[in-house]
């Protein structure tokens, strides 16, 4: 069954992705940052998973555990030091700051780069870890992906459920829809943020662990990788957790489908006509929005 | 306000004459190279040619240095990084050249910057021993600039040796004919699967599938289903690391064994052994080399002085490229540019690789297919004294 | 400044005769980000547009030239290089300039990936190849001296378009789109024209510097890199004026430059660390080490006679000015304002009164045209007007105050009343202008920012703009409310003296006094319906508009 094949491939691989744009769609979307520093920190936790397997032995699915609330702890630290201080306590609303924030992020993203190539040279990270192929009815695939998709969904689904059913959650979402309705109304909003922006941070960096076991990570990744998260964000429509999810799916779909189905040339030409779409779809959105 | 411009003046004043101070001229040999350090390409840059230029620098000051005519003279070094920008690229050999006045200038890596910096080698004279600028208009290139040289040899070589083993062991019986090919969708890819195509034919070979890939691809599995479904004997991929380090796993996943499995880039990689240990074992690739004692000195060396295993294509390549740049110094045994490429032009010369021999400033005589068989890269092709016979079928995937 | 740019032609075209290779190579890259600054600048600074789409466009040039050399002969090449990316940049900016800033950012940002593939495959479809050798008979010097006009031509038509009247209406639209389109500036086509063409000097830049990497293949040509560096160089110089651009870059080359020979292992990392530290300690750019000088050309003349401002016309009408039949709009859930009937005379000044929450702000945007109805038709000088927008009722005579004063923090008083006269190309706006400012006694601070201003000088300076559109009709929203007492009597004459030259006013007001003295008739808004409406005498006697007001007085 090739079709379900290619679907089945699709999804799954997808979900990686999914979980990559949920941390980004946190720091962007409640934090109001567009880190451009996103995917340097993701490929980070894959390099240090990979530092630790090979080095120590070090178990991939322990780096899963631990290097997330450190990675949290690091933003969180980021957010106080480095952000905030620019922003002030009104956040990024106004075009000027969101400007700042974005050449700060991008210098950020070099001096991570720089350090990174510095420390470990032009080198490749890449190892086996549940690289073994698990069968799904008719079509099989690694264990490692259908890892990062489960832990993708549940990551998901925790941070959909917060989001809906939690004080915290209502408050984070008022935030990233009605920011100055927000501030108005008293909602704390630079903790909110910081938050998020630790939240999106730690996401990230499980998506880096549950990457480097299949995805090769250089300390050239970064802007690859949050050019594919940005993408994912957008496709998601800033939809929240879920939307975060379903545009990573509709991204693998894209890619699986085209790949098998037509040409494999051309499959990122369908992710980011796929983008194209996103956006004009968004500014029909917004259209409306405005009157 | 007037204050505040003069210091802005002074200050770029001061900055100018650093630049432009250049340094005391030493007894020493400058060698100057601009480098990736950073961006997309110093992975290529880092593991094999960085630390070549390193291992060569340190074994010839170890030995006192090039033995002049003035006696032994060591080597002082001015490094810069590229940033993987061509622009900036052009910008520092330029530097090294008429403001750090270094005596030679070592090439940077890849084929866009070994050409954007070509005008500004030839214009001054100076010799571009370029290893990593696989390309089939190398010959046309060299008519316009007559100190570029490229060690690797050219597309056309790497395809044509592929499609002459695959040949010979249908020929054999020990696999049928059908072959299917992807690439990467660059000049690189196209020119190898291109070439391939051409010898393919010539050959009698059967394409049963051949698409190009863009860079950023990561869907291994659908592509590797959609190969698998047309059956193959042997899987062609002329990739980059990172999709030759993701293929073979992807291959296992979905139960795609053919009798050939050949990769690009990567493949004569330390990493990928050190990744795929006993399932490496038969997958075939660019390069290759000659375990003899020459090369398992060259490999001792380079681990001691640079913390790391060598490539088994470009890396020994490029050692001996920097052998002939010294054996051509040391002939002349000054610093005339001039005389040293006329005499890397023509001469032989002793290295790593055996006596090597520029055609047209083209070397034509590497080991173009490898094979790892019982830990190591071995070579394949061409066929010559040193070639070792193929594994095939390659074993199936363990686990 | 001046000396700083005169200095920097002249260094920068003397520079092939006296300094060697790699000086002219550091010139190079210097001219090479001051014109993408500067380009970058002369679009994001007024419209403040975040573009990260630099590298499509200069990409765009470079493979025009790459792909065409053999075929037409270089200069060609720039000129068509130039016509590509604008048409480029005509598209996306179609597509996109509506969205607000993040979304167009976020967008650009992805713009010159999806165009790399895509030359990618229609290059390895079309052509077999995906690089492309460019051997361009261009002497270095030819490369350099090419750069340095485009360089230089960039800052001067960014220059002189900044003054002009499409400048100072960019400007507006930065500061608050809303206020600028009720002054008559069209939103869309300027932003994408302007966009396109800033584009399309970026592609020529790229077309001239093709040559110089003899290889080209879509990964160098569409390098995200540029995009940044190029918002770098232009936010460290400021965003002021495109002359920023050429104060930054040359410490942005050097800094890298002077980095990469002591540090050839950290050079990228304390490149990141300096920007980091720029974007903290110089938020405002270079520029803002220099002081602001007013243009000199607009400085007042000295016995220059203050012209009147030009009056409406307000010939023998047939119909009312103004009608609105069954207007219904809503928000959410909220009705506020349901179905409302209302006529405007020629001549007459009608108010709008009624309780808080009404809907008499609501009705007062949607007669604007800054709100679009839900249901309902308005009329204007006997044309069907529903759903225009404000910028086409502005340029037809129909002018609106905001109930908060919105003015444009980037333009000084004086342009804030030139850009609508000039918008509608009036004979003698300068002089006009100098008229209007007189009138409202804003003369003397004409080369003042708005915020400079005080309370009252803001109001008068957004009814100077109002009254620049020549209206025909003025709608004033709660002009009157804040001011103090004297300042008070002073407004009410100023607007009596108005209704005396026959503009047609709509007033929404809460001081009684004031609609008495003001109003011929008055229409009484409750819960977004009319409750009553006749004369104030009338209306205000009126037993439901007495339960209405004083229900909510004494609540």
């Amino acid at each position: 069954m090739p079709l379900l094949d290619a679907l089945l491939t699709g999804a799954i691989a997808g979900g990686v992705y999914g979980l990559l744009a949920l941390g980004l769609a946190l720091q962007y979307g409640v934090a109001r940052i567009l880190n451009l520093a996103y995917g340097e920190a993701v490929a980070l936790a894959g390099i240090a998973t990979a530092l630790l397997y090979q080095g120590l032995t070090l178990s991939p699915l322990v780096a899963l555990v631990a290097l997330p609330p450190l990675f949290a702890l690091g933003n969180l630290l980021l957010h106080r030091l480095l952000f905030l201080p620019l922003v002030g306590r009104t956040l990024a609303l106004d075009g000027e700051n969101e400007g700042r924030l974005i050449l700060l992020t991008f210098g950020l993203s070099f001096l991570i780069q720089g350090l990174l190539a510095a420390e470990l040279g032009g080198r490749l990270f890449s190892y086996s870890y549940l690289g073994q192929g698990v069968s799904l009815g008719t079509t099989a695939v690694a264990l490692n992906r259908l890892l990062a998709f489960g832990v993708a969904l549940a990551l998901v689904v925790l941070a959909h459920l917060v989001l809906t059913r939690t004080r915290l959650g209502m408050a984070a979402r008022a935030l990233s829809r009605e920011p100055e309705e927000a501030l108005l109304v008293g909602i704390p909003a630079v903790r909110l943020s910081a938050w998020a922006f630790a939240l999106g941070g730690g996401v990230g960096a499980a998506a880096g662990v549950l990457l480097s076991m299949f995805h090769t990570l250089t300390p050239a990744s970064g802007p690859e990788l949050t050019l594919k998260a940005l993408v994912v964000v957008i496709l998601g429509g800033l939809g929240g957790a879920p939307g975060a999810l379903l545009g990573g799916v509709a991204l693998g779909l894209a890619e699986a489908l085209v790949t098998r189905f037509v040409n494999p040339g051309l499959s990122m030409a369908a992710v980011y006509g796929l983008f194209v779409l996103a956006v004009l779809y968004l500014r029909g959105n917004r259209e409306v929005a405005r009157q | 306000m007037k204050t505040r411009r003069s210091l802005l003046v002074q200050g770029m004043a001061a900055a100018a004459s650093l630049l432009l101070a250049g340094r005391a001229q030493a007894r020493t040999v400058r060698i100057g190279y601009s480098i990736s350090k950073t961006g997309p390409y110093a992975t290529g840059a880092g593991i094999t040619t960085l630390p070549n230029y390193r291992l060569w620098v340190e074994e010839v000051n170890a030995a006192g240095g090039l033995k002049l005519a003035t006696g032994p003279t060591r080597i002082a070094v001015v490094e810069y990084d590229d940033r993987s920008s061509p622009e900036e690229t052009i910008r520092n050999i330029e530097r090294l050249i008429t403001q750090d006045r270094v005596d030679f200038v070592l090439p940077p890596w890849g084929t866009a910057m070994n050409l954007a910096v070509a005008p500004v080698f030839a214009r001054h004279g100076y010799p571009q021993i370029a290893v990593t600028n696989l390309s089939e208009k190398t010959p046309e290139l060299v008519r316009r600039w007559p100190s570029y040289f490229s060690f690797l040899g050219l597309p056309s070589q790497y395809a044509e040796a592929l499609a002459l083993l695959l040949r010979n062991l249908a020929a054999a019986g020990r696999m049928g004919r059908r072959v299917a090919v992807v690439h990467t969708d660059d000049e690189f890819g196209l020119e190898l699967s291109g070439a391939f195509r051409r010898a393919a034919q010539k050959e009698g070979l059967e394409l049963v599938y051949f698409q190009g890939y863009p860079a950023g691809f990561s869907d291994f599995q659908s592509l590797l289903n959609a190969v698998k479904g047309r059956s193959p004997d042997a899987f062609v991929a002329f990739s980059y690391p990172a999709e030759t380090l993701a293929l073979p796993e992807a291959a296992a996943v979905v139960g795609f064994n053919p009798a050939v499995f050949f990769l690009g880039v990567g493949t004569a990689f330390p990493i990928f052994r050190q990744r795929y240990g006993a399932n490496a074992e038969g997958i075939m690739g660019l390069g290759g080399v000659v375990p003899n004692q020459a090369w398992r000195t060259y490999l001792e060396r380079h681990r001691a002085v640079t913390n790391q295993e060598p490539d088994r294509w470009a890396s020994p390549v490029t050692y001996a490229s920097l052998q002939a740049l010294r054996a051509a110094i040391e002939k002349i045994g000054k610093v005339d540019r001039f005389q040293i490429v006329r005499l890397l032009r023509q001469e032989t010369f002793d290295t790593l690789l055996g006596p090597l021999q520029l055609e047209g400033n083209v070397f034509r005589g590497n080991w173009l297919i490898g094979q790892w068989q019982g830990g190591e890269f071995v070579a394949l092709m061409p066929e010559r004294p040193g070639a070792v016979a193929p594994r095939v079928p390659k074993p199936s995937w363990s686990r | 400044m001046k000396v700083y740019l005169a200095g920097f032609l002249l260094l920068f075209l003397s520079l092939p005769w006296w300094g060697g290779e790699y000086l002219r190579s550091l010139g190079l890259s210097v001219l090479l980000y001051a014109a993408l600054g500067a380009a970058w600048a002369t679009f994001t600074g007024p419209a403040r547009h975040l573009s990260l789409a630099t590298s499509a466009f200069f990409g765009t040039g470079v493979y025009t030239v790459a792909l065409l050399h053999e075929f037409a002969p270089w200069p060609v090449l720039v000129v068509l290089a130039f016509a590509l990316a604008a048409f480029l940049a005509l598209g996306v900016g179609l597509a996109t300039l509506r969205l607000q800033g993040i979304y167009f950012t976020v967008f650009t940002y992805g713009l010159a990936e999806l165009v790399r593939q895509l030359v990618t495959w229609a290059q390895r479809n079309l052509g077999g190849s995906v690089g492309s050798y460019v051997f361009v008979e261009a002497s270095p010097l030819d490369l350099y001296y090419a750069l340095a006009l485009l360089a230089f031509l960039t800052l001067g038509l960014g220059h002189l378009f900044l003054q002009s009247r499409f400048g100072l209406a960019l400007l507006a639209l930065g500061d608050d789109e809303t206020a600028a389109r009720h002054a008559g500036v069209r939103v869309f086509g300027l932003r994408v024209v302007v966009f396109a063409a800033t584009a399309g000097i970026m592609g020529a830049i790229g077309a001239v510097v093709a040559p110089r990497w003899v290889y080209v293949d879509p990964g160098l040509a569409f390098n995200p890199n540029l995009s940044f560096l190029t918002a770098i160089t232009a936010l460290l110089g400021g965003l002021r004026h495109p002359s920023g651009a050429f104060l930054a870059a040359p410490p942005l080359v050097l800094v890298y430059d002077l980095l990469s020979g002591p540090f050839p292992h950290h050079a990228t990392a304390l490149l990141g660390l300096f920007f980091i530290l720029l974007v903290y300690f110089l938020p405002r750019g270079l520029l803002g080490l220099f002081r602001e000088r007013p243009p000199s050309s607009t400085l007042p003349q000295p016995g220059l006679e203050a012209t009147p401002p030009p009056l409406p016309q307000v010939g023998p009408e047939t119909g009312p000015l103004l009608e609105a039949r069954g207007l219904r709009k809503a928000f959410g859930g909220l009705v506020a304002v349901a179905g409302l009937h209302l006529e405007v005379r020629p001549g007459e000044t009608v108010g709008l009164i009624g309780p808080n929450g009404s809907g008499k702000t609501t009705a007062l945007g949607l007669l604007a045209g800054t709100l679009r109805p839900d249901g309902g038709h308005i009329s204007f000088l006997g044309q069907e007007t529903t759903g225009k927008p404000p910028e086409f009722l502005a340029q037809r005579g129909l002018a609106r105050t905001f109930q908060q004063v919105r003015l444009f923090p980037s333009l000084t008083v004086y342009q804030h009343v030139y850009l609508p006269l000039s918008l509608r190309r009036v004979k003698g706006a300068e002089e006009a202008t100098w008229g209007l400012l007189e009138a409202l006694g804003l003369r003397e601070k004409a080369h003042h920012h708005p915020q400079a201003l005080t309370y009252l000088d803001q109001k008068r300076l957004e009814l100077a703009r109002a009254l620049a559109l020549s209206p025909k009709l003025l709608l004033l929203d709660e002009w009157l409310a804040g001011l103090n007492p004297s300042e008070l009597q002073e407004a009410i004459a100023l607007l009596q003296a108005l209704k005396g030259r026959g503009i047609t006013l709509v007033v929404v007001e809460h001081l009684m006094p004031a609609v008495r003295a003001l109003c011929d008739r008055v229409y009484v808004l409750s819960f977004g319906e009319v409750i009553a409406h006749g004369t104030p005498a009338e209306v205000l006697r009126h037993p439901k508009v007495v339960e209405v007001y004083l229900g909510v007085e004494h609540a």
